[in-house]
């Protein structure tokens, strides 16, 4: 397209910036007109679409300390140069200053102005990000410094263009997490099956979904002596009383609660009912020991096999639960039972 | 305590009981069963999974009942 040259203000940390190392990781907001160290090779891999207005650069620690403030004092100072496209990075595999990429181009887009950053994808700033900030991938090191800044180009000239963006794997940006609706000629199930086939025969295939990655969870020391240790039951089987005061909702739950076996030898109907909305919840209704074994842990302290069952029952409901409310709630009872004491804990899933 | 151990491996539960005969409408119990059969099923299943503990595990391991 031929026109007017891009104004293009291009964010570096220190380092980069040509201004010291770690040392000086505290340097100071600064403002520089024109390309300043890898901005050279922007320029160049811009070419007649566009020029660098200015640089901008600060030390890393210093960003990380008060990432929003600073970004935002950023694009204050560098509006009056009405940029039409900010360019952050490419920040590697350096965490800080991926951090301060995500923080800039954040704040670059809610200033209304088109922002690109390169980073590497297991950078900490790619998830910082998040689905405001287009990140386009690159190596760990310098090594890849063209090809980032190539990358970053690519994407960033169609920004500021105004061009529509597409999706991540064609454009060639980290995935962001919204999603596209699109037309399909073939039923779904049919493209479930297609998949399941290839997926089967070892072929490539395309997953219409995200799956979300999960942390791996070191797997914590066998309990040593059972009959010194005391038991805790935590469920996601949506247990509550029968007027279910903590109002846990039976699919989409994000709250949990804390309701007592105290007193009790077993559970007899009626102590819990299930408000779970994604099981026939006609069976423990019946007999809540069907999900607690309340019963069975209470005979089994009785004949000495464990020191006691633990009073306190953590309850929540599973059903289309979001990851992340599920992990927060599984970190809130962790530190909950391992405050309390307990030695084991046994989660009957529904 | 689960029916569906490949699900409980998926997300990475380190130690999963099979409870096999358990189903996930009622994982500690089986309502097919007399109910003094149950009774003595559900406390065979509560020490399945009290064995599950004390058993050294190094990525999700499943236990069969």
């Amino acid at each position: 397209m031929a026109g007017k040259k891009i104004r293009v203000v291009h964010y570096i940390n220190q380092f980069f910036a040509g201004a010291g190392g770690e040392e000086m990781s505290d340097h100071p907001l600064t403002l520089r007109e024109g390309p300043v160290g890898p901005g050279l090779l922007l320029e160049k891999i811009l070419g007649d679409n566009g020029e660098i207005a200015a640089t901008v650069f600060a030390g890393d620690g210093l960003f990380a300390e008060s990432a929003e403030s600073l970004a935002g004092e950023a694009i204050e100072r560098i509006r009056a140069l009405s940029p039409g496209l900010i360019l952050a990075g490419p920040a590697f595999n350096a965490g800080r200053y991926g951090l301060a990429c995500a923080a800039f181009c954040r704040a670059a887009k809610e200033a209304g102005i088109p922002a690109v950053t390169a980073m590497h994808p297991e950078n900490p700033g790619v998830r910082a990000g998040g689905k405001s900030v287009y990140t386009v991938p690159c190596a760990e090191t310098a090594a890849g410094m063209e090809a980032a800044l190539e990358g970053a180009v690519r994407l960033g000239l169609r920004l500021a263009r105004g061009e529509p963006i597409g999706a991540a794997a064609d454009e060639g940006y980290l995935p962001r997490g919204p999603r596209y609706n699109e037309i399909s000629e073939i039923p779904t199930s049919q493209r479930a099956v297609d998949m399941v086939l290839k997926k089967i025969r070892g072929e490539p295939y395309e997953n219409e979904l995200e799956v979300p990655a999960l942390d791996p969870v070191a797997p914590p020391a066998p309990i040593g002596k059972l009959e010194t240790a005391v038991i805790a039951v935590v469920s996601e089987g949506g247990m509550v009383p029968p007027d279910n005061p903590d109002r846990i909702p039976g699919s989409r739950a994000s709250n949990w609660a804390k309701y007592s076996f105290k007193g009790r030898e077993a559970l007899p109907k009626g102590a819990f009912i299930s408000i779970h909305g994604g099981f026939n919840t006609v069976f423990v209704n019946e007999e809540p020991d069907r999900m607690l074994a309340v019963d069975a842990l209470r005979r089994l302290a009785r004949e000495g096999e464990i020191a006691g069952l633990h009073d306190d029952f953590l309850s929540t409901c599973g059903n289309g639960g979001a990851f992340g409310a599920m992990e927060d709630i599984g970190r809130e009872w962790a530190n909950e039972i391992k405050a309390a004491g307990v030695g084991g804990v046994i989660l009957p899933a529904t | 305590m689960t029916c569906l151990p490949d699900v409980a491996k998926d997300i990475g539960a380190n130690r999963i009981v099979n409870t096999r005969d358990g189903h996930f409408h009622h994982p500690f119990g089986d309502p097919s069963r007399e109910p003094g059969e149950e009774r003595e099923w559900r406390y065979g299943a509560a020490r399945a999974a009290l064995a599950a503990l004390t058993r050294d595990v190094d990525e999700p391991t499943v236990f069969d009942y």
